[in-house]
Order: structure tokens, then sequence, then C-alpha cells
């Protein structure tokens, strides 16, 4: 099991409520009373999730097959279905066009500041919605849904206004501050703590004492890191794809994410398929590969969940 | 689970008690400040800047603005398009949303089984769909529904059936957006659905297995009772979003949903009417009404769902 | 206030000068910018004052190399160009200037222009940089298009379309058709002619002929004086006997089965020209660029041929400068280089996008023009003949709007979902209500 692996260190130095080494074979207790009760994986679980991760992959892998042929492999009848030998070449020519490498720095940049901000400021904020008693806080989180319900392509004008007057207009700012915050990760942060996390806990920690910061800190954060990571990993996802947005507010090409420097390689009215093709595989590899790194830690966080209950 | 709260109580107790319990009632507030604050100018100022927009005249490019009260939303109820594309959007909405939910928490279930081998493997696998770029989904769908070499036809074609042109009705078009939108957001709902499954105490588990509670009755009496915070979660982020569904149907019809609004949804009128007709005014008042439609299916989720818990 | 610049390099009044600003305004800069100049050796970077950072979106290729030439020899100023989508690049545009704000330079697509013209006050009238004297060497129609009613300069033109029929030969062949251009002109002076070689066509191969019915439109309806609007800016859209012949036309072509119903675009249109869906092609000058490009494969297996009635425009685009824009001046110099005539010329070349400047209608260098992809065909001579006798006609504000709601109905009447008739008196209550407010 992945789940003793690490220790967290945010955690040491705080007493745990039951030694490490007791809570290790409490594990190990409980995961074989489940392994005997599943006495393993129906095949059909593994016919149906292939072929989901099938359905689920076949675009991303035409997507390469076209970015390593000519363009016209995308009109071809019979379809072209290997990856031929132009990858590199058109990796030239993207680079040639755009500063490409730059614009994933800045995509980095980017979707990592806003995925750690929104975990942070969400769990916060939904923690308090979820065990904080406070005057307004019905209308409050009413709010929220409501600013959620509004669709955000009309937003856009307001918010260029607000960015020009901040003068923040082609910078890092106009991407990461406005995406600081979320609706829709307040609510979750709001749903995951109160399914995670008993009343009498929060109020046990309360009548020892505790500040709420610390009760934040010491209970919320510990026991909502599965969630807290996929929801980062989502946000980090969303922001990196974002591309309405940052086309609007960015103008200098060092500035550009990754989806507006793909913008970049259309030509005289048409799309040259097989570069942006290309350029878009550059582009999603560092999420997969996020995955990948992630992967582990998620499945690991998200574990460490389930066994605290 | 309290017994669990052995641990010292921190070096602040007691220091202050008469002020901390007016400090404790105003905490709450601080820690929903940084988000009100960002949140004031970022979302809530776009949503008051668009209901003021909705009670005038405003020309998208014009600086004269006329307030015209509620004339836009007068001319939204005589609006056939507008109806036409919320008859669309509900269409789409439950084409799409029920297949969804579903199919995640099949899979998700299928996931939480500690016995399957390759776990990371899958659960990153199923999220693909999510980062895969827009430019390259259209393409793909567009071309597997395309009506003359689309390997659709093919299949249709090689089996005798009679080839469907899958832009040219409602009824085709809605289904293709639909798949597109349960392709791209199904594993996304399951690693939601995952996350909150792995949350539930493996006690009880063990208690339904004492039970003698079979797998199917393991899991509509535990698993889903347990992670029904997270469902009512999914249900309302669905609705809201499959409301506002925009992406799909303008990636696969066109800015004005397709020759005969086939593929038309609320947003993508309202999208069209602000940028394309110059026509913010107009815009917003849809907007504004999407809103209401969306908080009131909201609301209605959520007291379904205090229904189910008080049963 | 128009000085003329001597120096390569100019001080400060004169820059000010340049600028419109007042002598003893520019006199109290220039002290200013010597104080400036001392405190500037203490901090590296603001020597920089003089440089100038222009900020240009647009939908197409912004011709890079030639930016980069421009940059080269006008070494205060950094030209950084930014593309959209071409609904995009529209929507992030307008997003800007409803704020208030905007990019220093913006290309505007001529079907957008009338709406942005009917918006003058949003732009720099460029009158103001001399623009008015520019306006000799360019098509009038077309410089027109970027007039305001109140005779403000909005936009000045970049490209024009002009049209041609592109067929394939080896198809014509084995339908039994001529493949000489001047012979395959000749079989079409009319539409009428046009639909009849393609029943001839389809009739012999059981293929198609077309793209969609609504090309035959939107070429057809653009060749009179007069489309949507009349001279006084009333819509005339459903009593215009042009409007009426297009639409006809079109609906005829879709009911003989000339259409392979593929819109412009798409993937499937890309599709079917790679494919030999279609045998022939409405192209407008910047699309052989398209049909090179998604079509790589059938490299000289088409022509070029006249287009029934001759004359034509679709698309082509402006260059406009937002009124809040700083380095309006800088801006426009280089908007005047970048479409004068060499530039033109250059452009033509490399991305098939034809000339606005009538002066090169008859430079040998796009006389003689060819385009090896296309058999060779004399691509220069064909499209100046068409662009040449092009009547202008009044655009509206409201156009493109109009023109999306013709679209769509013989889209529908191509998918086969509605008649002609029905889908005629659609497109005009949807007209109507787009018309409204």
């Amino acid at each position: 099991m992945p789940v003793t692996s690490k220790e967290q260190p945010r955690t040491a130095g705080v007493g745990r409520p039951v030694s490490r080494a007791a809570a290790r074979s409490r594990r190990r207790s409980l995961d074989s009373s489940r392994r005997r009760r599943r006495e393993g994986t129906p095949w059909f679980s593994y016919v149906v999730l292939t072929i989901s991760v099938l359905l689920a992959l076949i675009p991303l892998y035409w997507m390469f097959v076209v970015g390593s042929n000519d363009t016209s492999a995308v009109s071809r009848f019979p379809p072209v279905f290997l990856p031929g030998g132009n990858f590199l070449h058109n990796l030239g020519v993207v680079d040639s066009i755009v500063p490409f490498g730059r614009s994933l720095i800045n995509s980095a940049i980017v979707s990592g500041a806003v995925a750690l901000l929104q975990m942070f400021f969400c769990s916060l904020a939904g923690f308090a919605f979820a065990k904080l008693r406070f005057r307004g806080r019905r209308l409050l989180f009413l709010l929220v849904i409501a600013t959620m319900a509004l669709p955000s392509q009309l937003g856009l004008v307001p918010m260029y206004l607000i960015m020009s007057k901040l003068s923040w207009i082609d910078t890092y700012w106009a991407l990461v501050v406005p995406g600081a915050v979320s609706a829709f990760g307040v609510f979750w942060m709001r749903q995951v703590v109160i399914g995670t996390i008993p009343d009498e806990l929060i109020d046990a920690a309360k009548s020892d004492g505790c500040s709420t910061f610390r009760i934040y800190r010491s209970i919320v954060v510990p026991n909502i890191r599965g969630s807290a990571a996929v929801f980062g990993l989502f946000v980090a996802m969303t922001t990196w794809n974002d591309f309405l947005w940052p086309l609007v507010v960015l103008n200098t090409p060092d500035m550009f994410t990754s989806q507006v420097a793909i913008q970049q390689l259309r030509t005289q009215y048409t799309i040259d398929y097989s570069t942006v093709m290309t350029a878009s595989v550059l582009a999603t590899l560092p999420l997969l590969l996020l995955f990948v790194a992630a992967g582990k830690q998620l499945v690991a966080g998200i574990m460490e969940g389930a066994v605290k209950g | 689970m309290t017994t669990s709260l052995t641990w010292r109580a921190p070096a602040t107790r007691g220091r202050n008690g008469r002020v901390s319990s007016v400090w404790e009632r105003f905490t709450p507030y601080i820690y929903i400040a940084p988000f009100f604050l960002l949140f004031l100018a970022f979302g809530l100022g776009p949503l008051l800047f668009t209901g003021w927009v909705s009670l005038h005249d405003w020309q998208l490019l014009g600086d004269t603005h006329r307030y015209v009260g509620l004339q836009n939303y007068g001319e939204m109820f005589n609006d056939p398009r507008f109806w036409k594309a919320l008859r669309n959007t509900l269409a789409i909405f439950i084409l799409s949303t029920v297949p969804c939910m579903g199919l995640a928490l099949g899979l998700a279930s299928m996931l939480n089984n500690r016995t399957l081998r390759a776990k990371t493997f899958w659960r990153m696998a199923l999220l693909v769909p999510n980062v895969t770029p827009l430019v390259t989904v259209t393409l793909v769908f567009t071309s597997i529904f395309g009506r003359d070499y689309g390997p659709v036809t093919w299949i249709l074609r090689s089996l005798h059936l009679p080839v469907i042109d899958w832009g040219a009705s409602a009824m085709t078009t809605q289904i293709v957006i639909a798949i597109m939108v349960i392709w791209r957001w199904t594993g996304y709902n399951t690693l939601i659905y995952l996350a909150a499954m792995q949350a539930v105490p493996s006690a009880m588990y063990d208690c339904a297995e004492i039970d003698g509670a079979g797998r199917w009755t393991t899991f509509t009496q535990v698993t889903l009772p347990m992670i029904r915070p997270t469902i009512l979660f999914t249900v309302v982020t669905s609705t809201v979003g499959g409301l506002q569904i925009f992406t799909e149907p303008l990636l696969f019809t066109s800015p004005t949903g397709g020759n005969n609004g086939q593929g038309l949804t609320v947003t993508l009128l309202l999208y069209g009417q602000a940028f394309n007709s110059f026509k913010f005014g107009y815009a917003s008042a849809i907007a504004i009404a999407l809103l209401f439609i969306i908080l009131v299916l909201s609301l209605v989720n959520f007291a379904v769902a205090r229904l189910i818990r008080s049963s | 206030m128009k000085v003329p610049k001597l120096v390569r390099d100019p001080g400060p009044i004169q820059t000010a000068l340049d600028l419109g600003i007042s002598r003893r305004q520019a006199m109290s800069l220039a002290i200013t910018a010597l104080g400036g100049t001392a405190l500037a050796a203490c901090s590296p970077g603001s020597a920089s004052s003089s440089h100038v950072t222009l900020n240009m979106w647009g939908f197409a290729d912004l011709s890079k190399p030639l930016v980069r030439q421009y940059e080269r020899a006008h070494p205060g100023v950094t030209i950084q160009t930014k593309i959209s989508d071409y609904d995009a690049s529209h929507q992030t545009l307008l997003t800007a200037l409803a704020s208030g704000n905007g990019p220093n330079i913006a290309q505007i697509a001529i079907d957008y222009m009338g709406e942005f013209v009917a918006h003058a006050p949003a732009f720099t009238d460029l009158r103001k940089f001399g623009a008015s004297s520019l306006k000799s060497k360019y098509l009038a129609w077309r410089w027109n298009g970027g007039v305001a009613p109140d005779g403000s300069i909005v936009g000045i033109p970049t490209d024009v379309g002009g049209m041609a029929i592109a067929y394939r030969t080896d198809l014509f062949k084995k339908a039994g058709l001529p493949t000489d251009p001047a012979a395959v002109g000749a079989l079409w002076p009319t539409w009428e002619d046009y639909i009849n070689v393609g029943k001839k066509y389809v009739a012999a191969t059981g293929k198609k002929f077309i793209d969609s019915g609504k090309a035959v439109f939107r070429a057809e309806s653009n060749q009179g004086d007069l489309k949507y609007m009349n001279a006084g800016g009333k819509p005339i859209h459903d009593t215009n006997p042009r409007i009426r012949k297009s639409w006809h036309d079109g609906v005829a072509a879709i009911d003989a089965r000339l259409s392979a119903n593929v819109a412009t675009f798409t993937p499937q249109w890309d599709a079917a020209v790679a494919n030999g869906t279609v045998a022939t092609l409405i192209v407008p000058a910047w699309m052989l660029a398209q049909i090179e490009q998604q079509a790589p494969r059938t490299k000289g297996k088409w022509n070029i041929a006249v287009l029934p009635g001759k004359i034509g425009n679709d698309g082509g685009s402006f260059l406009a400068i937002p009124k809040n824009a700083p380095h309006a001046k800088e801006a426009y110099d280089f908007i005047k280089w970048l479409e004068a005539p060499t530039q033109q010329l250059a452009l033509f070349k490399e991305n098939n996008t034809f000339p606005t400047i009538p002066a090169l209608y008859t430079d040998p260098a796009v006389t003689h023009l060819t385009n090896p992809f296309f058999s060779n065909a004399p691509v220069g001579k064909i499209y100046v003949e068409s662009v040449q006798g092009m009547r202008p006609h009044p655009i509206g504000a409201k156009d493109r709007i109009i023109e999306n709601q013709f679209e769509n109905g013989l889209g529908r009447v191509d998918q086969g979902s509605q008649s002609g008739a029905s889908s005629w008196t659609q497109v005009m209550s949807d007209v109507k209500r787009e018309l409204q407010g």
C-alpha cells in the first residue's frame, strides 16, 4: 500500500491522535480485511476500464499522428493511422514562428500559481462555510453559487476594464489574480469538509481551545488533502488550457501562454494542422508529465483521507 | 473520532478568554475575506455590471447607453430563438449529464477497488480528455461524425445502413454534442467521486460485510449515502456548467448554432448577440435570465438533497 | 502641423511637433527631456524613452518578415503581433474597445468593417495624419469601405479578394469537358451557364460540382452595385432583384444536386477538396493558399478560369488605430509603409493576398505572375480583371448579420431540411428580427 510510504512533514510537531505505529497497524488490518472481502477484481472491470481509456486516449494519439505527418493527413481518406516522420521538422516550424519553450514556462508559472492560490483560498473559505457559524453565511454562499451561474463570456468586458485600470494588461497579474479564487472551488471544498470532518471533531478541538486557524491547519488540511490535490490538479489543467482570457489580455509574445502561442501558428485564414498539432502535443506533454508525477502523490493523498475517515 | 483529539491545547488558550468570543465571532469573516475580496472584484463585479447593462440599450462600441428598463427582458420573452435555445440547452443537459454521472459513478466504484492493478494509470488516463486541447477535440469529433468521410459513416455504409448527416437535424446534433460532453467530463467526475469514495471510513464497509451485504447493496446502502455531499456538489456544478454549455456546440456547429439553430444554446445565443450583433444590453438580459434559471434549478437540487437526507 | 522629417532621429521638439503638441509645450517637454537625460545617466533602461512598442492584433498571418524588416529600418520601433482566429480576433478587439482600450493597430475583416465604421469615434481618424492623400493610390471602392459617413478615415485597406473559379482539369477531362482555361471560362459567361455545366458534369460522373450553394450566392450577390442597403442606408435585402437572383441560383445549384454541402473553414471542406469530391471552387485570391495547404496532393490537377459575370470580390481586411491608443503617429507610419506598393506586392507573391493598389495591376510582376500549384495559371492577370470591373455597393452596419441569415438559409436548403421557398421566408423574418434594436 502506498499509504505508508511517506509521512507529510507538515504535520510533524503536532501530536498525532494515535501513534504512527498504531495507525499503521490499524490500516493494515483494515486493508487485509477489505482484501478478504473482495477476492479480486472482476474481469469486466478491466474490460470496461480498458475501453474507457482507449476512448479517452484516441484523440490524443491522433493529435500525435497528425503532428508527425503533413497537414493533408487530416483529410486523407482512408485515414492515416500511424505516426509519420515529420515531427521534428514541424517542431522546427513551430519554433521559428513563436517562442514556444518560453510559452510553456509562462503556462507553468501561471497554472502553478493559480492552482496553489486556489487550493489555499478555496479550502479556507470552504472550511468557513462548512463549519463556522456566522451571520449571513447562507446568503454569502448563495452569492457564491450565483456568480458561478453567470456565463463568463460577458464578464470579459468588465474584467478587461478592471485590468486596464489596474495597469495589469500584459502581465501575469491579469492571469493569476482573477484566477486565485473560484466559486467552484469554494463549493467543492465546502462539500468535502462537510463530508469528511464531523462536527464533533471541530467542537472538541474548540473546547480544547484550538484557534480556528489551528483547526484549519491541523484537522481540516490533513483530512481534505486528497480532494484538495485532485482539485489543484483540475485547476492547473483548466488554467493551462484556458485560452480566451489570456488571448485578450496578453500582448507581448514573451508573455504568451502555450494556448495563445498555438494561435500564432495560424497562417493566412487557415490552420496548418500539422504544426498546430505538433505544438498541441508539446503543450499537452507537461500536463501528462504532471499526471505521472502527481499520480502517485494523488493516490497517496486520496488514501490518506480514506484511512483517517 | 473525537478520541483522537488528545493533543495539548495550544499556548494561546485562556490568554484572552474574554476577548476570544468576540474574536471568534469575527474570524469566520477573516477566513472568507481573501476569497471575498477577490471575489467581489472578479466575480460579483461582472455580475452587477451585467445586471446594470441588461437595463440599457447598450451597443458594444457606442458611447451612449440608453436606459430602457426591462425592455430587453420583454424582447427576450418574445424571441423564439431564446425559447429554442433554452429547449436545446435542456435537451443537451439531460442527454449528457445523466449518462455522464452514471458512468462516472460506475467507473469510480471500479477504481475504488484495492485489488485493482495499475491504479494510477487508470485514474490519470481517464482524465486525459480534459487536457486534450480543444483544437484537437474539434478536429476529431467533426471528423468522426463527418458525413462524407467519417468513421461512423464508414461503419454505417459497410452495414448497408443509411448515412446520417449528424449536423443536419436538431436531434442528431444534440446527440453528438452530448457525446462530446460525456467524453470530456466523465473522467473528471469519476475522479471527484473516487476521491470522495476513498474518504468513506473502511469501518463502514466492514460493518456492511459483517451484515452480509452484497456488492450492489454495499454500493447503494454505504457508498452512495456517504458520498452524498459530493454527489450534490457534482449535480449542482453539472447543472451550473451544463446549462451554460458553450464550447461543445460552438465547436460542432457554428457561432449561430448551425443553419437552423439546431445546436443553439442559451450561452451561444447571448455570446452571438453580444459579439456578433453587438447587442450587449440584450445579451446581458439573457445572461441574467439564465442565471436565475440556474439558481432555481440549483436550489431545487439542494432541496431534493435535504429531502433525501431527512427521509 | 505637418513638419517634414529631415533627420533620421528627430529631437524631442521635433517628435513633439509630430505628435501634435504646441511649440511651447514642446519646449517644456524638451527641458524635461534634458533633465531626464541627466537622470537617465544613473538609471539604465530609461534611455529608451524614445522607444516605441506597437501592439498589432489580427486574425491572419500578419506578415512577420515585413514587420522585422520595418523594425530593422526603424530601430526605435518594436512591433508585437498577436494572432487569434477570425471570430476570437474580432471578439478580443471588441472587448478591448468596449472598455476604451485596444491595441495600437488592429486588423479588421471587411465583413466586420461596416459595423466598425458605423462606430467611427472608437477609432483614430487617420485624416489627422494626412491619410486623405493616400486615397488616390487605392482601389476607390475598397478605400471607401474604410471611410465613415462623416468622412473620417477608420482604416487603410490591406487586400481584396478578387474572384475566379478553380477547377480540376483531371475531373473535367473525365467528364468530357474542355480543360483549357480560356475554353472553360467560355463555358460560363453567366451563372445559369455555370449551373448548366455543373448539371452536365454531375450527369457524366455522378459526383459533385461545387462545395455549397451559398458559395454561388456569396459570389453572385457581390457583383452588383447594390447589396443589402441602398445609398440612403435603407435595407433592401427583400427587394433587391440581385439578391433574389443570387438566392435563386444558389437554390438551383442545390436542387440540381451540384452541391457537396461542405462549408468553408471546416475539416469537411478540407477533406472534400483534398479527395476530389468537388470539381470546381469559387475562389478568392487568398483561398488559393488554403487549397495549397490543405490539399497538397492535388498539385498540378487544378487550373483557374474566369468567374461567371467576370467581376467579384470576397474578403480582405483593413488596418485601423483605436481611439485611445498611444503612439498613433508611429502606428500610422507603419501602416502606411506596410500597405505601400512594394510591401503589398511582396505579400501577394508570398501569401496570395491580392493588392488594393491599382498601380500594381499593370506591374509585370503582377500581370505575369503564375501559380505552379494551379498548372501555372496566370493568377495575376485573372484576379486583376476580376477586381478592376468591380462596382462598389454601399455597405451598412448590419450587412454581416444579414449575410449570416442568408448563408444559414442556403445551408438549410443544402442540408435538405427546408425547401428554397420556405427557407427564404425564414430568412426574411430572421433578418427582420436582427434589424430591430
